[in-house]
C-alpha cells in the first residue's frame, strides 16, 4: 500500500471524513496494531474560512482514522477526495 | 406486481420499520422533504438521532429460501457522513415480512466490498440477498448476525 485515500463529505457544520473499504482494508493487513475507523466527523464554524482549518486537518486526521503511527504515515501519500466525483480536495505528502 | 406498487410496498415496509422502532422507545419522524433519509429516529431524553433508510424488496422464491434485490444509491453508499445511516433492508414474502437486516453504511459497504470504482457510471448498486435455509447471504458474506439485529436501537425504557 503506497497510498491511503480518504474521502471527504463537507456538511453544513463540518466535515465527516471516511476511509473507503479498499483503504480500511489494506490498512487492516498491513498495519494489524492500527486499528483504523471508518469515519470522523470534525465540527467547525462554517462562518469561517474552509482553508483556515484544511492545514490542521491534514495533519491530524489521517493518524487519527487510520490510527497509524507517525513513521509508518510518513512513508504514505495521503489523498482526500470526494467520493463520487474523485475530485482531490488536498494531498499531503511526507 | 406492477411498478406502481413498488411504491405502496416501499411505503408499507417503512411503516413497518417505524413501527419496530416506536415499539423499542425510539421516536421517529418522516422528512417533510425528501433529501435520501426515510425515517429520522430519535432518542426523546437526549435527542440522539439516527438516520434510517428502508429498502424493501419482494422475495422471489428458491428451492431453499428466497432472492430478493434492493436497489441502492451508489453516492449514498460511497459517502461519509454524520450521523451514519443505517440500512433496513426488508424482504417480504407474499404473506409476511420475513427479514429485516439493519446495518450501517460503512459495515454495509464493507461487506460489499464496495469500491469508487465499482460505483462509477451507475446511480445505484443492486444489492442482491439470499435466504438458504437459515444463513443470509449476501456477495457471498453471511449477513445473518445483522437480521433483525436492534443493537443500535436498544430499548427505552419510559
Amino acid at each position: 500500500m503506497n497510498t491511503v485515500k480518504i474521502h471527504v463529505n463537507k456538511q453544513l457544520d463540518g466535515i465527516t471524513f471516511g476511509l473507503p473499504v479498499a483503504s480500511l482494508q489494506a490498512i487492516e493487513q498491513e498495519y494489524p496494531y492500527a486499528h483504523p475507523t471508518s469515519s470522523l466527523f470534525v465540527y467547525f464554524d462554517p462562518t469561517l474560512d474552509f482553508d483556515v482549518y484544511s492545514g490542521r486537518f491534514k495533519t491530524y486526521v489521517p493518524s487519527i482514522l487510520t490510527g497509524l503511527k507517525e513513521d509508518d504515515l510518513a512513508r504514505l501519500q495521503v489523498m482526500f477526495l470526494d467520493p463520487v466525483t474523485g475530485k482531490q480536495f488536498f494531498a499531503v505528502t511526507a | 406486481m406492477t411498478r406502481m406498487f413498488n411504491n405502496y410496498i416501499g411505503k408499507a415496509g417503512q411503516f413497518f420499520a417505524m413501527s419496530e422502532f416506536l415499539m423499542r422507545g425510539w421516536n421517529v419522524a418522516v422528512p417533510e422533504v425528501d433529501r435520501g433519509d426515510d425515517i429520522f429516529v430519535v432518542q426523546d431524553s437526549d435527542g440522539l438521532l439516527r438516520r434510517v433508510q428502508v429498502k424493501t424488496a419482494q422475495a422471489s422464491r428458491t428451492a431453499n429460501g428466497y432472492v430478493a434485490k434492493f436497489s441502492i444509491p451508489t453516492r449514498q453508499l460511497l459517502s461519509a457522513i454524520t450521523p451514519e445511516i443505517q440500512y433496513v433492508l426488508l424482504v417480504r414474502l407474499p404473506a409476511q415480512w420475513c427479514d429485516m437486516l439493519i446495518i450501517d453504511r460503512p459495515t454495509l459497504a464493507a461487506e460489499l466490498n464496495f469500491t469508487e470504482t465499482m460505483g462509477d457510471g451507475k446511480t445505484t448498486v443492486s444489492v442482491s440477498v439470499k435466504r438458504q435455509n437459515n444463513i443470509l447471504l449476501c456477495a457471498g458474506r453471511d449477513l445473518t448476525r445483522f437480521n433483525w439485529n436492534f443493537d443500535r436501537f436498544p430499548t427505552i425504557r419510559h
